[in-house]
């Protein structure tokens, strides 16, 4: 009766852990809470300017780690190049937020510490930096172009799965004041042993063993070092961008009009610690809506910020699809990292309206979060310096 | 003991094949079902609909307008008075009454295929890409049989509001559960010199192998057959009248779209739920308020909770902050929505948003469908 009794525990528990074993990992996401921010397309220069918010969803004190990754050129006034590479620049601070509260800032400002900032009223609607300040947040350098990500750690500046973090960005053009906002990309944590190594898609495993601390996809990579403790959610395998042709004019406001898109990539993988760039083979394929189908390949190394009319590829231009009669405005572009490049990607897009005579130079933005579909198989890493985790 | 032992194989084999399943929508990842809560069409706005086929086959999808624009008592003529939208009727004596008009359309997508269209223009036959005459994909594949219908009456002015269901079905008419469509909404503002606001539509994925195929489409919950509607939105805005940090020229004005997840399209009875708002300033400070939402609702935030927008606690002067955070509950049911952001002062410009999602309704939702 015993043993019985022993067996049938054995399956209920067996059963359970099947029963779990189904929820156990989500998607990135833009619409639920996270343990990592990623905000992809960051500008703080004469023509923009970029104003970030991030809520605290639980009711509970959160903080996080978060960097700047200046994106610039090393000389803005030559195209990007060998001779002319992005800066790759790392700056880190650090947030507290309490349960629910709202945060935002200005990147070209930062935001100071400072309980005396007044609040608003009937009268003082610019209560910039009113309520309790989420720690001292460094303004960008002028001319900025980059990213922003914030990790969720604990009160020892670890890495903590808490899932707690949501964000948008605004992006503001400071001569008409035109928005164009998006939600940053959250990406969700299961454990988390708190080092320096954040993996995304995979965990370490940590069993005692040769291969404790390892990186691993599964407790089979561990060995005798099981299990596998899974960190975050993997990054996708591939994006997928509805977009029109480059210069196509817009639908609503017909032939004297026109649109451009812009995608902003930032890849997964990130060494802050060595400070090397991560470089990413990006593979592109595309129907129009005669479903003619079209390849391109670019690379992109720290950040990238795609124009499709400037990319040399005559399909993704109106003009490239107007002599043939099966070409038109509309595309669908599904795009992944190459073999020889392993390495996910995060990606933002945004259009541009340009109406003849009337709207300005920088055309009328909207920003929209790219879809995406399945799991990357390899793990991305990214690397924070240990002394910047330091309490 | 034998026989435990099986019960208890049984239903943990159940468990785990179901516990992997309901989630909420997403609006990042292709569906089979697709919803685009807020559309426009007048008054200077038409909004651009983009959906599309992620697979390599062709999808048959099926269609719903809703459209909320109203008609004056007597004279027939179209009217607005959703939130704090308003036109006015030809006679004084003419009173605006609100209307939930469904109008659904059939359209097949061939694999990988963009589709677009302007709501107040629809997509007639001669628009048609791949018409089966001039044109056919590779494969064969043809977008003939296809009509989208324009959401308002051209004669009328082509004035309309609402939203836009679209969901895949099998050869037969039934739900399919082909999570195959992405889609994505562009407001276009004439009026604004060419202002644009995007959001991705909301896809609820289907289950694979849950529908039984009659003409409910049950989302989250017990029997579902979709993702469900969440328990909470959440919603991060600047409080109404708030000076733009990076201008120092502009007021800030959020509005809020919210429908009812749960839709009957046969009875055509508009669906109610109440929403409970609770609203946190930078302070951590809490605020609360509801409001029903009847079918559609849309307002400017400050108009939620009073007539004053001065007085409202989504405004500036009384929250005390520039940002917030508003999480959103329905009480009696789903709610699905986005955000609309405007500024007001250097020129005119409007962002949209997809709105934040937290936690799963413990209870279904249910779109009844026409078959």
């Amino acid at each position: 009766m015993l043993r019985q009794r022993g067996r049938v525990k054995v399956l209920g528990l067996l059963v359970a852990s099947l029963a779990l074993s189904g929820v156990a990992r989500a998607d990135i996401s833009i619409e639920r809470s996270g343990s990592i921010l990623v905000f992809a397309k960051i500008i703080a220069n004469t023509t923009r300017d970029t104003i970030v918010q991030i809520t605290n969803t639980s009711n509970q004190l959160v903080r996080a780690h978060c960097f700047y990754v200046n994106a610039s050129l090393t000389n803005p006034d030559q195209p990007e190049g060998p001779l002319n590479p992005r800066l790759w620049l790392e700056v880190d601070f650090d947030i507290t937020l309490t349960k629910q509260q709202p945060t935002y800032w200005l990147v070209s400002e930062g935001r100071d510490v400072n309980p005396l900032d007044p609040p608003c009223d009937h009268h003082f609607p610019a209560c910039w930096n009113a309520g309790f300040d989420p720690g001292h947040i460094p303004p960008v350098v002028p001319d900025f172009v980059g990213e922003l990500k914030c990790v969720e750690v604990d009160e020892g500046n670890r890495p903590l799965n808490g899932n707690h973090l949501k964000g948008e960005a605004t992006l503001v053009d400071l001569a008409t004041g035109d928005l164009s906002k998006y939600n940053a990309i959250a990406v969700p944590g299961l454990e988390n042993n708190g080092d320096d190594i954040l993996v995304l898609g995979g965990g370490q495993c940590t069993g005692p063993g040769d291969r404790n601390g390892d990186i691993c996809g599964s407790d089979e990579d561990c060995g005798d070092s099981a299990p596998c403790a899974f960190e975050y959610d993997a990054c996708p395998q591939t994006w997928i961008l509805n977009h029109q042709a480059a210069d196509a004019p817009d639908l609503v406001l017909g032939s004297d009009s026109f649109v451009d898109t812009e995608l902003t990539i930032v890849p997964c993988t990130e060494n802050f610690e060595t400070q090397i760039p991560t470089s990413v083979t990006l593979q592109f394929q595309t129907w129009n809506d005669y479903e003619s189908q079209f390849s391109f390949s670019t690379t992109i190394t720290c950040w990238g910020n795609l124009d499709f009319a400037d990319l040399g590829a005559p399909h993704f231009t109106f003009g490239g699809q107007l002599p043939d009669p099966l070409g038109t405005s509309y595309l669908q572009s599904r795009i992944r990292a190459a073999a020889a490049t392993p390495f996910g990607v995060m990606m933002v897009a945004e259009e541009f309206r340009f109406l003849s005579g009337v709207t300005p130079d920088t055309g009328r933005a909207a920003a929209f979060n790219v879809h995406f579909e399945g799991q990357r198989p390899n793990p991305d890493i990214i690397t924070i310096p240990a002394d910047q985790l330091e309490p | 003991m034998r026989k435990r032992i099986w019960i208890a194989g049984v239903l943990g084999v159940a468990l785990s094949s179901h516990v992997a399943l309901a989630d909420t929508y997403v609006s990042d990842q292709s569906a089979a079902l697709v919803v685009y809560p807020a559309i426009a069409t007048g008054l200077g706005v038409d909004t651009e609909i983009q959906l599309s086929n992620t697979s390599t086959q062709l999808a048959a999808v099926q269609c719903y307008y809703v459209n909320v624009v109203g008609r004056c008592s007597l004279s027939d003529a179209p009217c607005i008075d959703v939130g704090q939208i308003h036109t006015e009727c030809p006679s004084s004596l003419d009173l605006c009454l609100p209307q939930w008009v469904e109008t659904d359309f059939r359209i097949y997508i061939t694999g990988r295929q963009p589709l677009a269209w302007r709501v107040s223009e629809g997509l007639q036959a001669n628009d048609l890409p791949l018409d089966g005459v001039g044109f056919r994909g590779p494969t064969g594949e043809i977008n003939a049989s296809s009509r989208v219908p324009p959401l308002g009456d051209p004669s009328d002015g082509s004035l309309g509001a609402g939203e836009l269901k679209c969901y895949v079905v099998n050869g037969d008419g039934t739900p399919s559960d082909r999570n195959v469509l992405k889609g994505e909404a562009t407001f276009v503002n004439l009026a604004a010199n060419g202002d644009a606001a995007k959001y991705n539509a909301l896809g609820f994925r289907a289950i694979e192998g849950a529908g039984n195929g009659d003409n409910q489409l049950v989302l989250g919950g017990e029997g579902a057959e979709y993702d469900g509607c969440p328990a909470v939105l959440i919603l991060n805005h600047f409080f109404d009248g708030a000076i733009d940090p990076a201008t120092e020229a502009q007021a800030f004005l959020s509005f809020l779209v919210l429908t009812p997840c749960t839709e009957n399209f046969v009875n055509q009875i508009p669906s109610r739920v109440t929403a409970q708002y609770l609203v946190f300033n930078e302070f951590e400070q809490r605020f609360s308020t509801s409001a029903p939402v009847d079918c559609f609702f849309f307002s400017l935030l400050s108009l939620i909770d009073t007539t004053d927008p001065e007085r409202s606690i989504f405004s500036a002067g009384v929250a005390g902050t520039i940002s917030g955070q508003t999480r959103i509950r329905g009480v009696n049911g789903g709610l699905t929505g986005i955000a609309l952001e405007s500024a007001i002062g250097v020129g005119f410009s409007t962002d949209a948003t997809n709105l934040h999602v937290q936690g799963e309704r413990e209870l279904p939702d249910v779109i009844t469908v026409v078959q």
